[in-house]
Protein backbone atom coordinates (compact mmCIF):
# COMPACT_ATOMS: atom_id res chain seq x y z
CA UNK A 1 0.00 0.00 0.00
CA UNK A 2 1.26 3.44 -0.91
CA UNK A 3 2.37 5.49 2.10
CA UNK A 4 -0.08 8.40 2.32
CA UNK A 5 1.31 9.73 5.63
CA UNK A 6 3.36 12.64 4.15
CA UNK A 7 0.43 13.88 2.05
CA UNK A 8 -1.97 13.48 4.97
CA UNK A 9 0.38 15.41 7.27
CA UNK A 10 0.65 18.25 4.74
CA UNK A 11 -3.14 18.31 4.31
CA UNK A 12 -3.76 18.41 8.08
CA UNK A 13 -1.05 21.03 8.60
CA UNK A 14 -2.46 23.28 5.87
CA UNK A 15 -6.00 22.83 7.22
CA UNK A 16 -4.91 23.87 10.71
CA UNK A 17 -2.99 26.86 9.33
CA UNK A 18 -6.01 27.89 7.23
CA UNK A 19 -8.34 27.58 10.24
CA UNK A 20 -5.88 29.62 12.35
CA UNK A 21 -5.93 32.44 9.79
CA UNK A 22 -9.75 32.40 9.66
CA UNK A 23 -9.87 32.41 13.47
CA UNK A 24 -7.41 35.33 13.63
CA UNK A 25 -9.56 37.26 11.18
CA UNK A 26 -12.84 36.40 12.92
CA UNK A 27 -12.52 39.16 15.47
CA UNK A 28 -15.93 38.47 16.98
CA UNK A 29 -16.33 38.35 20.74
CA UNK A 30 -17.14 35.18 22.62
CA UNK A 31 -20.34 34.54 24.50
CA UNK A 32 -20.40 35.61 28.14
CA UNK A 33 -19.18 33.10 30.69
CA UNK A 34 -22.54 33.04 32.42
CA UNK A 35 -26.00 34.36 31.68
CA UNK A 36 -25.91 37.90 33.11
CA UNK A 37 -29.27 37.62 34.83
CA UNK A 38 -30.06 34.81 37.22
CA UNK A 39 -32.85 32.61 35.89
CA UNK A 40 -35.41 32.27 38.67
CA UNK A 41 -38.16 30.33 36.95
CA UNK A 42 -38.14 26.57 36.92
CA UNK A 43 -38.72 26.39 33.16
CA UNK A 44 -37.39 29.66 31.72
CA UNK A 45 -39.12 31.39 28.83
CA UNK A 46 -36.36 33.30 27.03
CA UNK A 47 -38.99 35.30 25.11
CA UNK A 48 -39.87 37.06 28.36
CA UNK A 49 -36.73 39.19 27.81
CA UNK A 50 -35.52 38.47 24.24
CA UNK A 51 -37.14 38.94 20.85
CA UNK A 52 -34.43 37.50 18.58
CA UNK A 53 -33.13 33.93 17.90
CA UNK A 54 -32.94 33.29 21.63
CA UNK A 55 -36.73 32.97 21.82
CA UNK A 56 -36.35 29.55 20.19
CA UNK A 57 -34.68 28.39 23.42
CA UNK A 58 -37.92 28.81 25.42
CA UNK A 59 -38.08 25.82 27.74
CA UNK A 60 -41.63 24.91 26.79
CA UNK A 61 -43.14 21.48 27.46
CA UNK A 62 -41.71 20.05 24.22
CA UNK A 63 -38.21 21.48 24.72
CA UNK A 64 -36.89 18.22 26.14
CA UNK A 65 -37.67 16.57 22.78
CA UNK A 66 -35.86 19.26 20.78
CA UNK A 67 -33.00 20.20 23.13
CA UNK A 68 -30.60 17.76 21.44
CA UNK A 69 -30.67 19.80 18.23
CA UNK A 70 -29.74 23.04 19.98
CA UNK A 71 -26.98 21.26 21.91
CA UNK A 72 -25.63 19.71 18.69
CA UNK A 73 -25.38 23.14 17.07
CA UNK A 74 -24.23 25.44 19.88
CA UNK A 75 -23.79 23.84 23.26
CA UNK A 76 -21.91 26.92 24.46
CA UNK A 77 -25.32 28.62 24.73
CA UNK A 78 -26.54 25.85 27.06
CA UNK A 79 -23.40 26.39 29.15
CA UNK A 80 -24.48 29.95 29.93
CA UNK A 81 -27.01 28.60 32.45
CA UNK A 82 -26.24 24.89 32.92
CA UNK A 83 -23.18 23.32 34.50
CA UNK A 84 -21.92 20.09 32.94
CA UNK A 85 -23.46 17.92 35.66
CA UNK A 86 -26.91 19.02 34.47
CA UNK A 87 -26.28 17.12 31.21
CA UNK A 88 -24.46 14.25 32.95
CA UNK A 89 -27.46 13.52 35.17
CA UNK A 90 -29.09 11.87 32.15
CA UNK A 91 -26.36 11.57 29.50
CA UNK A 92 -23.85 9.28 31.11
CA UNK A 93 -21.71 6.30 30.34
CA UNK A 94 -23.11 4.55 33.39
CA UNK A 95 -26.11 5.56 35.45
CA UNK A 96 -27.91 3.58 38.11
CA UNK A 97 -30.42 6.12 39.44
CA UNK A 98 -33.28 7.09 37.16
CA UNK A 99 -33.40 10.86 36.52
CA UNK A 100 -37.04 10.85 37.66
CA UNK A 101 -35.91 9.35 41.00
CA UNK A 102 -33.18 11.97 41.44
CA UNK A 103 -35.59 14.84 40.95
CA UNK A 104 -38.85 13.79 42.56
CA UNK A 105 -39.45 17.37 43.72
CA UNK A 106 -39.39 18.69 40.15
CA UNK A 107 -42.55 17.15 38.70
CA UNK A 108 -42.80 19.81 35.98
CA UNK A 109 -39.62 18.52 34.30
CA UNK A 110 -39.98 16.08 31.44
CA UNK A 111 -37.83 13.25 32.75
CA UNK A 112 -37.66 9.79 31.24
CA UNK A 113 -38.86 6.58 32.87
CA UNK A 114 -41.40 7.89 35.38
CA UNK A 115 -43.49 5.37 37.26
CA UNK A 116 -43.29 1.66 36.49
CA UNK A 117 -40.78 1.62 33.68
CA UNK A 118 -40.03 -2.10 33.81
CA UNK A 119 -43.35 -2.82 32.12
CA UNK A 120 -43.38 0.34 30.03
CA UNK A 121 -39.90 -0.20 28.55
CA UNK A 122 -41.16 -3.26 26.70
CA UNK A 123 -43.94 -1.18 25.21
CA UNK A 124 -41.75 1.82 24.37
CA UNK A 125 -39.12 -0.53 22.95
CA UNK A 126 -41.63 -1.89 20.46
CA UNK A 127 -43.11 1.50 19.59
CA UNK A 128 -39.76 3.07 18.79
CA UNK A 129 -36.54 1.32 19.88
CA UNK A 130 -34.61 4.20 18.29
CA UNK A 131 -35.74 6.36 21.19
CA UNK A 132 -33.84 4.03 23.60
CA UNK A 133 -30.70 3.87 21.46
CA UNK A 134 -29.09 7.32 21.99
CA UNK A 135 -28.79 6.70 25.76
CA UNK A 136 -28.54 2.89 25.88
CA UNK A 137 -27.21 1.79 22.50
CA UNK A 138 -23.49 2.18 23.04
CA UNK A 139 -23.34 3.13 26.72
CA UNK A 140 -25.36 2.98 29.89
CA UNK A 141 -26.61 -0.51 29.05
CA UNK A 142 -25.08 -2.69 31.75
CA UNK A 143 -28.51 -3.21 33.28
CA UNK A 144 -29.97 -4.20 29.90
CA UNK A 145 -27.61 -7.16 29.82
CA UNK A 146 -29.12 -8.62 32.99
CA UNK A 147 -32.09 -9.78 30.88
CA UNK A 148 -31.11 -9.14 27.24
CA UNK A 149 -28.32 -11.68 26.84
CA UNK B 1 -15.89 -2.30 37.93
CA UNK B 2 -13.11 -3.82 39.95
CA UNK B 3 -12.05 -2.44 43.31
CA UNK B 4 -8.57 -1.70 41.90
CA UNK B 5 -10.02 0.43 39.11
CA UNK B 6 -12.19 2.26 41.60
CA UNK B 7 -9.22 2.95 43.89
CA UNK B 8 -7.23 4.23 40.91
CA UNK B 9 -9.99 6.68 40.02
CA UNK B 10 -10.35 7.77 43.64
CA UNK B 11 -6.57 8.38 43.86
CA UNK B 12 -6.69 10.35 40.61
CA UNK B 13 -9.58 12.45 41.87
CA UNK B 14 -7.91 13.17 45.23
CA UNK B 15 -4.65 14.06 43.45
CA UNK B 16 -6.42 16.54 41.16
CA UNK B 17 -8.34 18.02 44.09
CA UNK B 18 -5.19 18.46 46.18
CA UNK B 19 -3.34 19.98 43.22
CA UNK B 20 -6.10 22.53 42.71
CA UNK B 21 -6.25 23.36 46.42
CA UNK B 22 -2.46 23.71 46.52
CA UNK B 23 -2.65 25.99 43.50
CA UNK B 24 -5.35 28.01 45.23
CA UNK B 25 -3.35 28.37 48.46
CA UNK B 26 -0.30 29.51 46.49
CA UNK B 27 -1.96 32.87 46.05
CA UNK B 28 -3.00 32.47 42.43
CA UNK B 29 -6.59 33.40 41.55
CA UNK B 30 -8.89 30.39 41.61
CA UNK B 31 -12.67 30.16 41.83
CA UNK B 32 -13.86 26.78 43.01
CA UNK B 33 -17.53 25.75 43.12
CA UNK B 34 -19.51 22.56 43.04
CA UNK B 35 -22.15 20.35 44.49
CA UNK B 36 -22.28 17.19 46.54
CA UNK B 37 -25.41 15.06 46.33
CA UNK B 38 -25.90 12.04 48.56
CA UNK B 39 -28.75 9.59 47.94
CA UNK B 40 -29.82 6.70 50.14
CA UNK B 41 -32.38 4.52 48.42
CA UNK B 42 -34.42 1.69 49.87
CA UNK B 43 -36.11 -0.75 47.51
CA UNK B 44 -36.76 -4.39 46.75
CA UNK B 45 -35.50 -6.30 43.72
CA UNK B 46 -37.60 -8.61 41.56
CA UNK B 47 -36.27 -11.59 43.57
CA UNK B 48 -37.37 -9.92 46.85
CA UNK B 49 -33.82 -8.98 47.94
CA UNK B 50 -33.76 -5.94 50.22
CA UNK B 51 -31.59 -3.26 48.65
CA UNK B 52 -30.18 -0.10 50.16
CA UNK B 53 -27.67 1.52 47.80
CA UNK B 54 -25.92 4.71 48.87
CA UNK B 55 -24.83 7.08 46.09
CA UNK B 56 -22.49 10.02 46.29
CA UNK B 57 -22.49 12.36 43.31
CA UNK B 58 -19.80 15.02 43.26
CA UNK B 59 -19.26 17.72 40.68
CA UNK B 60 -17.13 20.81 40.74
CA UNK B 61 -15.41 23.32 38.52
CA UNK B 62 -12.26 25.30 39.19
CA UNK B 63 -12.10 28.48 37.16
CA UNK B 64 -9.45 31.10 36.57
CA UNK B 65 -6.60 28.63 37.08
CA UNK B 66 -3.77 31.06 36.62
CA UNK B 67 -5.66 32.63 33.71
CA UNK B 68 -9.30 33.60 33.26
CA UNK B 69 -9.35 31.34 30.22
CA UNK B 70 -8.42 28.11 31.99
CA UNK B 71 -10.83 25.95 33.97
CA UNK B 72 -11.16 22.36 35.18
CA UNK B 73 -14.48 20.48 35.34
CA UNK B 74 -15.19 17.27 37.20
CA UNK B 75 -18.25 15.04 37.73
CA UNK B 76 -18.57 11.51 39.02
CA UNK B 77 -20.35 9.18 41.41
CA UNK B 78 -19.75 6.28 43.75
CA UNK B 79 -22.23 3.66 44.93
CA UNK B 80 -21.98 1.38 47.93
CA UNK B 81 -24.63 -1.17 48.89
CA UNK B 82 -25.52 -1.15 52.59
CA UNK B 83 -27.64 -4.30 52.27
CA UNK B 84 -27.84 -6.86 49.44
CA UNK B 85 -25.86 -6.16 46.20
CA UNK B 86 -28.03 -4.03 43.91
CA UNK B 87 -26.26 -4.77 40.61
CA UNK B 88 -26.50 -7.88 38.48
CA UNK B 89 -22.74 -8.46 38.79
CA UNK B 90 -23.14 -8.76 42.60
CA UNK B 91 -20.51 -6.08 43.24
CA UNK B 92 -21.33 -4.04 46.31
CA UNK B 93 -19.77 -0.92 44.86
CA UNK B 94 -19.60 0.85 41.55
CA UNK B 95 -18.53 4.23 40.27
CA UNK B 96 -18.37 6.35 37.15
CA UNK B 97 -16.21 9.21 36.07
CA UNK B 98 -18.81 11.23 34.17
CA UNK B 99 -16.48 13.98 33.00
CA UNK B 100 -13.10 15.43 33.92
CA UNK B 101 -11.54 17.89 31.55
CA UNK B 102 -9.34 20.92 31.35
CA UNK B 103 -10.85 23.73 29.28
CA UNK B 104 -8.71 26.40 27.67
CA UNK B 105 -10.70 29.18 26.03
CA UNK B 106 -9.51 31.70 23.49
CA UNK B 107 -10.07 35.40 23.92
CA UNK B 108 -12.46 35.61 20.98
CA UNK B 109 -14.73 33.68 18.63
CA UNK B 110 -15.90 31.15 21.25
CA UNK B 111 -12.67 29.25 20.71
CA UNK B 112 -12.10 26.47 23.22
CA UNK B 113 -10.09 23.29 23.71
CA UNK B 114 -11.27 20.57 26.11
CA UNK B 115 -8.79 17.90 27.15
CA UNK B 116 -9.81 14.85 29.14
CA UNK B 117 -13.12 13.00 29.51
CA UNK B 118 -15.57 15.23 27.74
CA UNK B 119 -19.06 15.09 26.26
CA UNK B 120 -18.99 16.14 22.60
CA UNK B 121 -22.14 17.48 20.95
CA UNK B 122 -21.44 18.28 17.30
CA UNK B 123 -24.01 17.31 14.68
CA UNK B 124 -24.10 13.51 14.41
CA UNK B 125 -21.75 13.23 17.38
CA UNK B 126 -23.16 13.04 20.87
CA UNK B 127 -20.26 11.19 22.40
CA UNK B 128 -18.33 10.87 25.62
CA UNK B 129 -14.66 10.58 24.76
CA UNK B 130 -11.31 10.46 26.50
CA UNK B 131 -9.46 12.83 24.22
CA UNK B 132 -9.51 16.33 22.79
CA UNK B 133 -12.35 18.54 21.57
CA UNK B 134 -11.57 21.79 19.74
CA UNK B 135 -13.97 24.36 18.28
CA UNK B 136 -14.10 27.97 17.18
CA UNK B 137 -16.07 30.45 15.15
CA UNK B 138 -14.39 31.70 11.98
CA UNK B 139 -14.92 34.64 9.65
CA UNK B 140 -18.22 35.40 7.90
CA UNK B 141 -20.40 33.21 10.10
CA UNK B 142 -18.48 29.99 9.62
CA UNK B 143 -17.59 27.67 12.46
CA UNK B 144 -15.49 24.56 12.83
CA UNK B 145 -15.12 21.81 15.43
CA UNK B 146 -13.02 18.66 15.65
CA UNK B 147 -12.61 15.90 18.21
CA UNK B 148 -10.73 12.68 18.66
CA UNK B 149 -9.92 10.11 21.29
CA UNK B 150 -11.10 6.87 22.82
CA UNK B 151 -14.88 6.37 23.04
CA UNK B 152 -16.33 6.00 26.53
CA UNK B 153 -18.81 3.19 26.02
CA UNK B 154 -19.91 -0.08 27.48
CA UNK B 155 -17.11 -2.36 26.45
CA UNK B 156 -17.74 -5.78 24.98
CA UNK B 157 -14.01 -6.48 24.91
CA UNK B 158 -11.65 -3.80 26.20
CA UNK B 159 -10.69 -0.29 25.10
CA UNK B 160 -7.46 -1.36 23.44
CA UNK B 161 -7.44 -0.24 19.80
CA UNK B 162 -10.71 1.69 20.09
CA UNK B 163 -10.83 5.17 18.60
CA UNK B 164 -13.31 7.82 17.55
CA UNK B 165 -12.82 11.05 15.66
CA UNK B 166 -14.83 13.53 13.67
CA UNK B 167 -15.82 17.10 13.22
CA UNK B 168 -18.38 19.60 12.07
CA UNK B 169 -18.31 22.65 9.85
CA UNK B 170 -21.14 25.14 10.06
CA UNK B 171 -22.42 28.40 8.75
CA UNK B 172 -24.91 30.75 10.33
CA UNK B 173 -26.63 34.05 9.80
CA UNK B 174 -27.80 35.21 13.20
CA UNK B 175 -31.59 35.21 13.58
CA UNK B 176 -32.06 33.47 10.21
CA UNK B 177 -30.34 30.09 10.00
CA UNK B 178 -27.61 27.76 11.16
CA UNK B 179 -26.58 24.83 9.02
CA UNK B 180 -23.94 22.23 9.79
CA UNK B 181 -22.32 19.19 8.22
CA UNK B 182 -20.66 16.64 10.44
CA UNK B 183 -18.71 13.41 10.24
CA UNK B 184 -17.82 10.71 12.74
CA UNK B 185 -15.77 7.54 12.48
CA UNK B 186 -15.36 4.98 15.23
CA UNK B 187 -13.12 1.95 15.15
CA UNK B 188 -13.06 -0.94 17.54
CA UNK B 189 -10.02 -2.97 18.44
CA UNK B 190 -11.96 -6.20 18.58
CA UNK B 191 -12.55 -8.06 15.36
CA UNK B 192 -15.80 -9.80 16.18
CA UNK B 193 -18.96 -8.60 17.91
CA UNK B 194 -21.99 -10.84 17.65
CA UNK B 195 -20.29 -12.75 14.82
CA UNK B 196 -19.56 -9.60 12.78
CA UNK B 197 -16.11 -8.20 12.01
CA UNK B 198 -16.14 -4.68 13.47
CA UNK B 199 -12.41 -4.06 13.58
CA UNK B 200 -12.36 -1.46 10.78
CA UNK B 201 -15.93 -0.41 10.13
CA UNK B 202 -17.67 -0.31 13.48
CA UNK B 203 -19.29 3.05 12.84
CA UNK B 204 -19.09 5.79 10.22
CA UNK B 205 -21.73 8.48 10.11
CA UNK B 206 -22.31 11.69 8.21
CA UNK B 207 -25.01 14.20 8.81
CA UNK B 208 -26.56 17.57 8.32
CA UNK B 209 -28.26 19.76 10.89
CA UNK B 210 -30.45 22.78 10.34
CA UNK B 211 -32.05 25.61 12.30
CA UNK B 212 -34.11 27.97 10.21
CA UNK B 213 -36.08 30.98 11.40
CA UNK B 214 -37.25 32.91 8.35
CA UNK B 215 -39.87 34.80 10.35
CA UNK B 216 -40.25 35.52 14.07
CA UNK B 217 -43.09 33.05 14.36
CA UNK B 218 -41.69 30.27 12.17
CA UNK B 219 -38.91 27.95 13.26
CA UNK B 220 -37.65 24.71 11.76
CA UNK B 221 -35.02 22.59 13.50
CA UNK B 222 -33.78 19.10 12.83
CA UNK B 223 -31.13 16.83 11.42
CA UNK B 224 -30.51 13.94 9.05
CA UNK B 225 -27.90 11.24 9.62
CA UNK B 226 -26.41 8.89 7.07
CA UNK B 227 -24.75 5.53 7.68
CA UNK B 228 -21.65 5.48 5.45
CA UNK B 229 -21.13 1.76 6.05
CA UNK B 230 -24.58 0.61 4.93
CA UNK B 231 -24.75 3.55 2.47
CA UNK B 232 -28.26 4.55 3.53
CA UNK B 233 -30.03 7.18 5.61
CA UNK B 234 -30.36 6.25 9.28
CA UNK B 235 -32.70 8.92 10.50
CA UNK B 236 -34.42 12.17 9.62
CA UNK B 237 -35.94 14.23 12.44
CA UNK B 238 -37.44 17.70 11.97
CA UNK B 239 -39.60 19.94 14.15
CA UNK B 240 -41.57 22.95 12.93
CA UNK B 241 -42.89 25.53 15.39
CA UNK B 242 -45.43 28.14 14.33
CA UNK B 243 -46.42 30.91 16.70
CA UNK B 244 -47.24 32.16 19.13
CA UNK B 245 -50.32 33.67 17.51
CA UNK B 246 -52.37 35.26 20.30
CA UNK B 247 -51.00 32.73 22.82
CA UNK B 248 -51.57 29.83 20.43
CA UNK B 249 -48.61 27.78 19.12
CA UNK B 250 -48.46 24.87 16.69
CA UNK B 251 -45.68 22.30 16.79
CA UNK B 252 -45.28 19.73 14.04
CA UNK B 253 -42.76 16.89 14.06
CA UNK B 254 -41.61 14.44 11.45
CA UNK B 255 -39.18 11.56 11.90
CA UNK B 256 -38.17 8.62 9.75
CA UNK B 257 -35.90 5.80 10.91
CA UNK B 258 -34.53 2.78 9.08
CA UNK B 259 -33.79 0.07 11.68
CA UNK B 260 -31.22 -1.85 9.62
CA UNK B 261 -29.18 1.33 9.15
CA UNK B 262 -29.78 2.93 12.56
CA UNK B 263 -28.87 0.10 14.95
CA UNK B 264 -25.57 -0.99 13.42
CA UNK B 265 -23.19 0.19 16.15
CA UNK B 266 -24.69 -1.11 19.39
CA UNK B 267 -22.44 -2.45 22.14
CA UNK B 268 -25.20 -4.67 23.46
CA UNK B 269 -27.21 -7.41 21.79
CA UNK B 270 -30.38 -5.74 23.11
CA UNK B 271 -30.64 -3.89 19.80
CA UNK B 272 -30.14 -6.99 17.67
CA UNK B 273 -33.80 -7.76 17.15
CA UNK B 274 -35.61 -11.05 17.18
CA UNK B 275 -37.56 -11.00 13.87
CA UNK B 276 -40.56 -12.60 15.58
CA UNK B 277 -40.87 -9.50 17.80
CA UNK B 278 -39.36 -6.60 15.79
CA UNK B 279 -38.42 -6.99 12.14
CA UNK B 280 -34.80 -5.76 11.77
CA UNK B 281 -35.74 -4.33 8.35
CA UNK B 282 -38.55 -2.24 9.79
CA UNK B 283 -38.90 1.41 8.82
CA UNK B 284 -40.91 3.74 11.01
CA UNK B 285 -42.04 7.26 10.29
CA UNK B 286 -43.85 9.48 12.74
CA UNK B 287 -45.87 12.61 12.15
CA UNK B 288 -47.07 14.56 15.14
CA UNK B 289 -48.87 17.77 15.94
CA UNK B 290 -49.24 19.64 19.22
CA UNK B 291 -51.42 22.69 19.71
CA UNK B 292 -50.55 24.75 22.77
CA UNK B 293 -52.63 27.50 24.33
CA UNK B 294 -50.63 29.59 26.78
CA UNK B 295 -52.72 31.65 29.21
CA UNK B 296 -50.01 33.00 31.49
CA UNK B 297 -49.66 30.62 34.41
CA UNK B 298 -51.94 28.09 32.76
CA UNK B 299 -51.04 26.08 29.66
CA UNK B 300 -53.41 23.80 27.80
CA UNK B 301 -52.20 21.50 25.04
CA UNK B 302 -53.50 18.75 22.80
CA UNK B 303 -51.19 16.42 20.88
CA UNK B 304 -51.38 13.66 18.32
CA UNK B 305 -48.68 11.41 16.90
CA UNK B 306 -48.98 8.75 14.22
CA UNK B 307 -46.46 5.91 14.06
CA UNK B 308 -46.39 4.42 10.61
CA UNK B 309 -44.55 1.10 10.42
CA UNK B 310 -43.70 -0.30 7.03
CA UNK B 311 -44.08 -3.86 8.31
CA UNK B 312 -45.98 -3.85 11.61
CA UNK B 313 -48.82 -1.43 10.79
CA UNK B 314 -49.88 1.83 12.41
CA UNK B 315 -50.28 3.18 15.92
CA UNK B 316 -51.71 6.47 17.10
CA UNK B 317 -50.81 8.29 20.32
CA UNK B 318 -52.93 11.24 21.34
CA UNK B 319 -54.09 13.16 24.36
CA UNK B 320 -53.95 16.43 26.25
CA UNK B 321 -52.24 18.21 29.08
CA UNK B 322 -53.18 21.01 31.46
CA UNK B 323 -50.45 22.63 33.56
CA UNK B 324 -50.28 25.51 35.98
CA UNK B 325 -47.13 27.17 37.35
CA UNK B 326 -46.50 30.47 39.06
CA UNK B 327 -43.34 32.53 38.48
CA UNK B 328 -41.24 32.02 40.51
CA UNK B 329 -42.45 28.51 40.95
CA UNK B 330 -44.17 28.44 44.32
CA UNK B 331 -47.11 26.44 43.08
CA UNK B 332 -47.21 24.00 40.16
CA UNK B 333 -49.78 21.45 39.07
CA UNK B 334 -50.40 19.28 36.07
CA UNK B 335 -52.94 16.86 34.66
CA UNK B 336 -52.56 14.77 31.53
CA UNK B 337 -54.22 11.96 29.63
CA UNK B 338 -52.90 10.04 26.63
CA UNK B 339 -54.04 7.02 24.70
CA UNK B 340 -51.95 4.69 22.56
CA UNK B 341 -54.07 3.02 19.95
CA UNK B 342 -52.08 0.40 18.02
CA UNK B 343 -52.76 -2.82 16.16
CA UNK B 344 -51.13 -5.12 18.70
CA UNK B 345 -52.26 -5.73 22.30
CA UNK B 346 -49.05 -4.18 23.69
CA UNK B 347 -49.81 -0.97 21.83
CA UNK B 348 -53.25 -0.35 23.31
CA UNK B 349 -53.24 1.47 26.62
CA UNK B 350 -54.16 4.72 28.38
CA UNK B 351 -51.82 6.92 30.44
CA UNK B 352 -52.88 9.25 33.24
CA UNK B 353 -50.79 11.67 35.28
CA UNK B 354 -51.62 14.13 38.04
CA UNK B 355 -49.08 16.12 40.04
CA UNK B 356 -48.94 19.02 42.44
CA UNK B 357 -46.11 21.04 43.96
CA UNK B 358 -46.21 23.69 46.68
CA UNK B 359 -43.30 25.66 48.02
CA UNK B 360 -43.36 27.24 51.45
CA UNK B 361 -40.65 29.54 52.83
CA UNK B 362 -37.98 26.90 53.35
CA UNK B 363 -39.87 23.71 52.58
CA UNK B 364 -41.69 22.18 49.63
CA UNK B 365 -43.97 19.24 49.02
CA UNK B 366 -44.72 17.26 45.84
CA UNK B 367 -47.42 14.71 45.07
CA UNK B 368 -47.21 12.73 41.83
CA UNK B 369 -49.63 10.08 40.56
CA UNK B 370 -48.99 8.08 37.39
CA UNK B 371 -51.13 5.28 35.98
CA UNK B 372 -51.25 3.11 32.86
CA UNK B 373 -54.37 1.15 31.99
CA UNK B 374 -53.75 -1.70 29.53
CA UNK B 375 -56.49 -2.81 27.17
CA UNK B 376 -55.31 -6.39 27.67
CA UNK B 377 -53.96 -7.52 31.06
CA UNK B 378 -50.23 -8.08 31.49
CA UNK B 379 -49.38 -10.77 34.06
CA UNK B 380 -52.97 -10.52 35.27
CA UNK B 381 -52.70 -6.78 35.93
CA UNK B 382 -54.99 -4.38 34.09
CA UNK B 383 -53.75 -1.14 35.63
CA UNK B 384 -50.25 -0.21 36.74
CA UNK B 385 -49.85 2.81 38.94
CA UNK B 386 -47.37 4.62 41.12
CA UNK B 387 -47.94 7.33 43.71
CA UNK B 388 -45.14 9.32 45.24
CA UNK B 389 -44.95 11.87 48.03
CA UNK B 390 -41.82 13.98 48.28
CA UNK B 391 -40.73 16.76 50.57
CA UNK B 392 -37.73 19.04 50.75
CA UNK B 393 -36.34 21.38 53.38
CA UNK B 394 -33.65 24.05 52.96
CA UNK B 395 -31.35 23.63 55.96
CA UNK B 396 -29.38 26.69 54.89
CA UNK B 397 -28.64 28.68 51.75
CA UNK B 398 -26.24 25.90 50.73
CA UNK B 399 -27.77 22.72 52.15
CA UNK B 400 -31.02 20.97 51.33
CA UNK B 401 -32.54 17.75 52.63
CA UNK B 402 -35.26 15.92 50.69
CA UNK B 403 -37.03 12.61 51.01
CA UNK B 404 -39.66 10.73 49.09
CA UNK B 405 -41.67 7.56 49.25
CA UNK B 406 -43.19 5.84 46.24
CA UNK B 407 -45.85 3.15 46.24
CA UNK B 408 -46.53 1.25 43.05
CA UNK B 409 -48.32 -1.76 41.68
CA UNK B 410 -47.52 -3.12 38.23
CA UNK B 411 -47.32 -6.39 36.26
CA UNK B 412 -43.96 -7.25 37.85
CA UNK B 413 -44.26 -5.91 41.40
CA UNK B 414 -47.25 -6.39 43.66
CA UNK B 415 -47.26 -3.51 46.16
CA UNK B 416 -43.76 -2.17 45.69
CA UNK B 417 -42.58 0.51 48.12
CA UNK B 418 -39.44 2.57 47.49
CA UNK B 419 -37.93 5.31 49.58
CA UNK B 420 -35.16 7.79 48.97
CA UNK B 421 -33.38 10.35 51.14
CA UNK B 422 -31.31 13.04 49.43
CA UNK B 423 -28.88 15.56 50.86
CA UNK B 424 -27.51 18.32 48.64
CA UNK B 425 -24.69 20.64 49.58
CA UNK B 426 -23.41 23.46 47.37
CA UNK B 427 -19.90 24.72 48.00
CA UNK B 428 -17.69 27.44 46.62
CA UNK B 429 -14.41 29.09 47.43
CA UNK B 430 -13.74 32.44 45.83
CA UNK B 431 -10.24 33.81 45.74
CA UNK B 432 -11.35 36.93 43.86
CA UNK B 433 -12.63 39.73 46.08
CA UNK B 434 -15.86 40.19 44.14
CA UNK B 435 -16.84 36.56 44.20
CA UNK B 436 -18.76 34.69 41.52
CA UNK B 437 -21.06 36.50 39.16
Amino acid sequence: MKNIFPKLSIFIGLSIAFAAVLYACAGNTSLAKKHPAEIITALPICADCHTDWRTSLNHTSDFSTRHKFYAAQQKQVCDLCHVESFCADCHANKEELKPSDKFKTSPERTLPHRGDYLTQHKIDGRINPASCFPCHGRQNNERCKACHR
Amino acid sequence: MGATDMRTRLCLFVTVLLALLAFSSSGAALDFSGQSRSYLQSRESSDASKLMPFFEYLDFKAEDIGSQNVSFHFGGWLRYDLREPSAADQNRNNSDLQYAYLRIKGNQANAAVDLGRVLVNEGVASEQIDGAYVRTSLVAGFGIAAFGGIPVETTFDDRSGDSVYGGRISHSVQDVYRIGFSYLKEQNGKELFNGKDVSKNFREEEGGDLWLRPLNSVELIGSSSYNAITAAWMKHAYYLTLGPFSNLSFRTEFTEISYKDFFTSATTTTFIFDPTIIDPKEKVSTVGEEVVLNLGSTTLSADYKNYNYKIAGDANYYGGRLTFATVPQNIAAGLSFHKMDGKTDALRYKEYRLYGYKKFTTADITVDLFAVEYDVEINGVKTAYSASLAGGYALSARARLAADIEYSKDPFFNKDVKGLVKFVYNFEMMSSAQGRK
